[in-house]
C-alpha cells in the first residue's frame, strides 16, 4: 500500500502541525482538532462539549461570521465531537486556503460570547437531542447502556449529554471556562491535506497561527474503570415492534495492544453475511432479524458491543444463549483461514476510509492526537500481527459472562 | 504584528475543467469509464432499467435485488458470502423508480474474482424459498420499527401524495405487501429485466487495460429484449396536505413540496440555484430563521430530485412539536419571499460561491466524477450539462432568481405532517 507523506511542526505556543500533498485534488482539507470531548465533562454539566462545538460558529473578534467566510470562499465545512475530541474541518478551493488559516485562527485566539448566540444553540442542541435519541425507536438505548458499562469514567454519559436540562441550564459563564480551558493551541492539532506548496502553507500557517498565546490547559486525572467482576443486568420495556438484545465487554484502550484484536473480533462475529452472528443466527436459526457488532474505540477503555433486534418467537433469554453458543463454538473451530478473512475485510475496509483528502486531513490528525500520525501509515500492521492465540485468548479472558453488560429492550405487551 | 480585520484574498475564479467519460464496448454491452485516484480500489456499477415502474409490487425492485445477492445454482449464498468476504469486497443494491443497481467495490488486487462471483449472482441466481422468506420476514419486521419513525412516514407520504400512490414513482410500501409477495415474481421480473439488452456498466478508479480485459472475458449476461414499458404520465401536483397522526412523537416531521421541471427544462439551473437560497446550505434563509433564529430545529434542507420528464421539490424538516404550525407558517412565508423580492447582490454571491465550491468537489477524484455523470447520463442529458449549468451559474443575477421562483414555486403545494398533532 502507497505511504501517506507528510511533514511535520510545531509551533512555539504548542501546536502541532501536519501537511499532506496530494496534486491530484483542486482542494484542500484544513481540519483542526481540538483533545476535549465529553470525557472532560463533570457529570452534572453533561452535554457541554457538544454544545461548545456550536457555539464556535459564533463568530470571532475579527471574523464576524465563520461560516459565511467559508462559503464566499467556495468551501464548505462542518465539525463533530466525541466521547474525546472536537473536531472541526474545512474543505476549500486551494487558492482560497489561506482565508480558511485566518477565519479559524481566529475563531482559536478570540471567539465571541453572544448570549443570543446560547440561547438560541441550546434550543438547536435540544432539538439534535430529540431528533436523535428520544424521537427515535430505541433511540435512548445509549443513555441506558453507557451508565451500565462505566461505573466510575465520564464515558458513562454519551457525547449528547445525560439529560435535556443540562444543556438547558448551561451559562455563559461556564462557556468562557470552558473555551480558556481546553481551546488552546498547545491542545489542538491542525492538520492539512491536499493540493499545496509544501513551504509556502508553512509560512502561511505560521504567520496566522504563531502569535496564539498558549494557555494552561488542565491535566484530567480520570479514574480507570475497574474490570466487570460480575454480570451486569437491566431489563427495560418499550413501545417497539420487536425486543431486542444488547451485549457489551469493556475492551482496552485505544492504544493497547490488544484493541486491534477486539476490532477483529468484532467483525468476525458480525460484519459481512458471512460472519459468524449473521450466518448463524440471521439466517440459519432465525433468532434475530438482525445482528451488528462493533467496536466503541476510545482514549480510554472503550467497549465491544453486540446488539440485534429479535423475532417474536424467541425470547430474549433464547436469544442471550444462542449467542453465548456462538461464543463458545469460535473457540472451538476458530481457524487461520477465518482470521485472515477479517483481516483482509479489514484492509479493505481501512483503504476504501480515506478516499477524500478530508479524510485523510482527520485521520492524520487523528492519530498525531493518539502520539504519532505515522501511526496512519503502520495501523494496518499491527492488524497483520494479530494472531489465532490473541483471539482465543479474548474470547477466553474477557467474553463471559461474568465480564458482560446486558439489556434487554423488551417490546411493551399490549 | 499582522492585521487580523484584513481577510486574505480569495477567488471564485477557477479553471474548471469537466473531465470526459470514456465509453466503450464490455461484452456488447456499453461501458462507461473513469480512471485515477489515488487508492488501489475498483468500483463497478451493473446498472438494469428496472425498478418499481416495472412492478405491481413495491417490494419486487428491493426483494429481486436482495436475492439476486443470495444463493445461486452453483453455490449457497454462505459459500458466496465467504468468497467475497474473504476479499473484503462488497456488492451493495440499490433501488430507484427507474433503476436497479449493484454496486461493486473492491481493491483492484481482488476485482477479477469479484467479478466471477458478481456474473454468476447476475446470471444463475436460485431465488430459494428458503432465502426467501428469511429476508422476507426480516423486512417486514424492519417495516415496523421504521413506521415508527416520523421523518420515515412523513417521507413516505409525500411522495404518495406527490405522485398518487397509483403511479410507480409515488408507490409505497404497505403491510399487505409482505404477505402478497411470493418467489415466482421475483423470477419473473428478473428474467424480464436483468439482461443484456438492458445494462450499462460504469467502472471508475484504479484502472489499466488488464482490469478492462478481466471484466470483458469474465462478465457476461444472458441475452433478452428490451423492456418496453409506457410509463403513465406524470400529472402536476395540486394543493394536498396530509397529517400522520404519531401518538407521543415529541418532535413533527415536515415535508413541503411540489411537482416542477426537469433538469432539461432552460431554467432548471436557475431554479436549482433559488432552492439553495431558500434552504440548499447552512447559510440559506430557512436554516438561518428556522435553526439559528428560532432554535426549532436541529436542521432543514430543500432537495430538488429529477427524473426524466420531472422533478419535484422539497423542504424536509424535523422540527419540536410545539413550533409545529409556526414552522409550516414560516416555511411558506420564506417561500413567498422567494416568489415576490428580489435577493441582495450579496447573498446572490454567497450562493454562488457556495455552489461553486459543490461544483468543484462533485468533480473530485474518479468515483466523484461518475457519481456525477450517472446523475446526467441515467435522464438522459450528457457532461454538456455541467457546461451550461456552470454558465448559468457564473452569470445569474436576482432578477432571475426571482423569475423562476415566481414561476415554479409558488401555488400547489403538497404538504405533509407527521407527528403528535391534531
Amino acid at each position: 500500500m502507497a505511504k501517506i507523506n507528510f511533514e511535520r511542526l510545531v509551533l512555539k505556543n504548542g501546536l502541532e502541525i501536519i501537511l499532506h500533498q496530494d496534486t491530484q485534488t483542486p482542494l484542500i482539507a484544513v481540519n483542526t482538532l481540538y483533545k476535549v470531548g465529553s470525557r472532560n465533562e463533570t457529570p452534572d454539566k453533561t452535554g457541554f462539549a457538544h454544545l461548545f462545538e456550536h457555539l464556535m460558529f459564533s463568530g470571532s473578534s475579527h471574523v464576524p461570521d465563520y461560516d459565511t467566510v467559508i462559503v464566499n470562499a467556495c468551501g464548505e465545512n462542518n465539525a463533530f465531537t466525541n466521547t474525546d475530541i472536537t473536531n472541526f474541518y474545512a474543505v476549500i478551493p486551494a487558492q482560497n486556503l489561506e482565508v480558511a488559516l485566518w477565519a479559524e485562527s481566529d475563531r482559536m485566539q478570540s471567539l465571541n460570547f453572544i448570549q443570543q448566540s446560547l440561547d438560541v444553540q441550546r434550543k438547536v442542541v435540544v432539538e439534535e437531542f430529540k431528533q436523535r435519541y428520544l424521537n427515535k425507536p430505541y433511540g435512548d438505548v445509549w443513555h441506558l447502556l453507557r451508565p451500565l458499562i462505566y461505573n466510575v469514567h465520564p464515558y458513562q454519559w454519551p457525547t449528547i449529554g445525560k439529560k435535556i436540562e443540562h444543556i438547558e441550564h448551561a451559562t455563559m459563564a461556564e462557556v468562557k471556562d470552558f473555551y480558556n480551558a481546553w481551546y488552546a493551541p498547545n491542545n489542538a492539532v491542525l492538520s492539512i491535506a491536499g493540493n499545496m506548496n509544501i513551504d509556502k502553507t508553512k509560512t502561511m500557517v505560521e504567520k496566522w497561527f504563531s502569535d496564539i498565546p498558549p494557555k494552561k490547559v488542565p491535566t484530567l486525572h480520570l479514574p480507570d474503570e475497574p474490570e466487570k467482576r460480575e454480570k451486569t443486568c437491566l431489563t427495560v420495556e418499550r413501545n417497539v415492534p420487536a425486543s431486542a438484545l444488547y451485549m457489551a465487554f469493556l475492551m482496552p484502550e485505544r492504544l493497547h495492544e490488544r484493541y486491534p484484536v477486539y476490532d477483529l473480533i468484532s467483525d468476525l462475529l458480525c460484519n459481512g453475511k458471512s460472519s459468524r452472528l449473521y450466518y448463524s443466527l440471521v439466517k440459519e436459526k432465525k433468532i434475530f432479524q438482525e445482528i451488528y457488532g462493533y467496536i466503541a474505540g476510545s482514549y480510554d477503555k472503550g467497549f465491544l458491543m453486540l446488539e440485534g433486534k429479535i423475532h417474536d418467537n424467541t425470547t430474549l433469554e433464547q436469544a442471550e444463549e444462542a449467542v453465548w453458543k456462538e461464543l463458545y463454538d469460535v473457540k472451538q473451530s476458530l481457524r487461520e483461514y477465518e482470521l485472515q478473512k477479517v483481516k483482509n475485510k479489514y484492509e479493505s475496509a481501512f483503504i476504501s476510509s480515506y478516499i477524500n483528502i478530508m479524510a485523510r486531513a482527520e485521520l492524520l490528525a487523528y492519530y498525531q492526537t493518539l502520539g504519532d500520525a505515522e501511526w496512519f501509515n503502520t495501523e494496518m500492521k499491527k492488524y497483520e500481527k494479530v494472531g489465532l492465540h490473541d483471539i482465543l485468548s479474548v474470547f477466553e479472558t474477557c467474553l463471559i459472562p461474568s465480564k458482560s453488560v446486558v439489556l434487554y429492550y423488551k417490546k411493551a405487551s399490549l | 504584528m499582522i492585521d487580523r480585520f484584513i481577510s486574505p484574498e480569495t477567488t471564485n475564479v477557477f479553471n474548471i475543467h469537466i473531465p470526459s467519460v470514456k465509453v466503450c464496448q464490455c461484452s456488447d454491452v456499453p461501458l462507461y469509464r473513469i480512471d485515477g485516484g489515488v487508492q488501489p480500489l475498483i468500483k463497478l456499477d451493473v446498472f438494469f432499467q428496472a425498478g418499481d415502474a416495472w412492478a405491481n409490487n413495491a417490494l419486487i425492485p428491493n426483494f429481486t435485488n436482495a436475492l439476486v445477492l443470495e444463493s445461486t445454482k452453483k453455490h449457497t449464498s454462505h459459500e458466496l458470502a465467504e468468497a467475497l468476504d474473504f476479499m473484503g469486497a462488497e456488492i451493495n443494491p440499490l433501488n430507484g423508480s427507474k433503476y436497479s443497481c449493484f454496486s461493486l467495490i473492491s481493491l483492484t488486487k481482488y476485482f477479477p474474482d469479484a467479478i466471477k462471483i458478481l456474473t454468476e449472482m447476475l446470471n444463475e441466481p436460485l431465488f430459494s424459498e428458503e432465502d426467501f422468506v428469511v429476508y422476507r420476514n426480516n423486512m417486514k419486521k424492519q417495516f415496523f420499527v421504521d413506521i415508527q419513525d416520523v421523518s420515515y412516514q412523513a417521507r413516505r407520504y409525500f411522495k404518495a401524495l406527490l405522485f398518487g400512490k397509483e403511479h410507480p414513482y409515488g408507490k409505497i410500501v404497505d403491510e399487505n405487501d409482505f404477505d402478497f409477495i411470493v418467489p415466482e415474481q421475483l423470477k419473473d421480473y428478473f428474467t424480464r429485466l436483468y439482461h443484456k439488452k438492458n445494462v450499462q456498466l460504469f467502472i471508475s478508479g484504479d484502472m489499466n487495460n488488464e482490469v478492462l480485459n478481466i471484466l470483458n472475458r469474465h462478465f457476461t449476461l444472458m441475452d433478452g429484449t428490451f423492456p418496453h414499458f409506457n410509463l403513465p404520465s406524470v400529472v402536476a401536483s395540486s394543493s394536498m396536505s396530509r397529517t400522520i397522526k404519531m401518538e407521543h412523537a415529541i418532535q413533527s416531521a415536515i415535508r413541503i413540496g411540489k411537482t416542477v421541471i426537469p433538469k432539461s427544462h432552460p431554467d432548471y439551473p436557475a431554479l436549482q440555484i433559488a432552492t439553495t437560497v431558500l434552504g440548499g446550505y447552512f447559510g440559506s434563509r430557512l436554516m438561518q430563521v428556522l435553526r439559528e433564529e428560532k432554535g426549532y430545529t436541529y436542521g432543514v434542507g430543500t432537495a430538488l430530485v429529477n427524473y426524466d420528464e420531472i422533478s419535484y421539490f422539497v423542504v424536509a424538516t424535523e422540527v419540536a412539536k410545539e413550533a409545529t404550525y409556526d414552522a409550516i407558517n414560516c416555511i411558506y412565508h420564506e417561500i413567498d419571499k422567494l416568489c415576490t423580492e428580489e435577493i441582495s447582490s450579496t447573498e446572490m454571491e454567497n450562493v454562488r460561491s457556495y455552489l461553486l465550491g459543490e461544483f468543484l468537489r462533485s468533480m473530485d477524484g474518479p468515483f466523484n466524477i461518475m457519481e456525477t455523470y450517472k446523475a446526467v447520463h441515467n435522464i438522459n442529458l450528457t457532461m454538456e450539462y455541467y457546461t451550461y449549468y456552470l454558465d448559468v451559474l457564473t452569470h445569474i443575477q436576482p432578477r432571475k432568481i426571482l423569475e423562476v421562483a415566481n414561476r415554479y414555486l409558488v401555488n400547489d403545494f403538497i404538504e405533509v405532517i407527521a407527528g403528535d398533532i391534531e
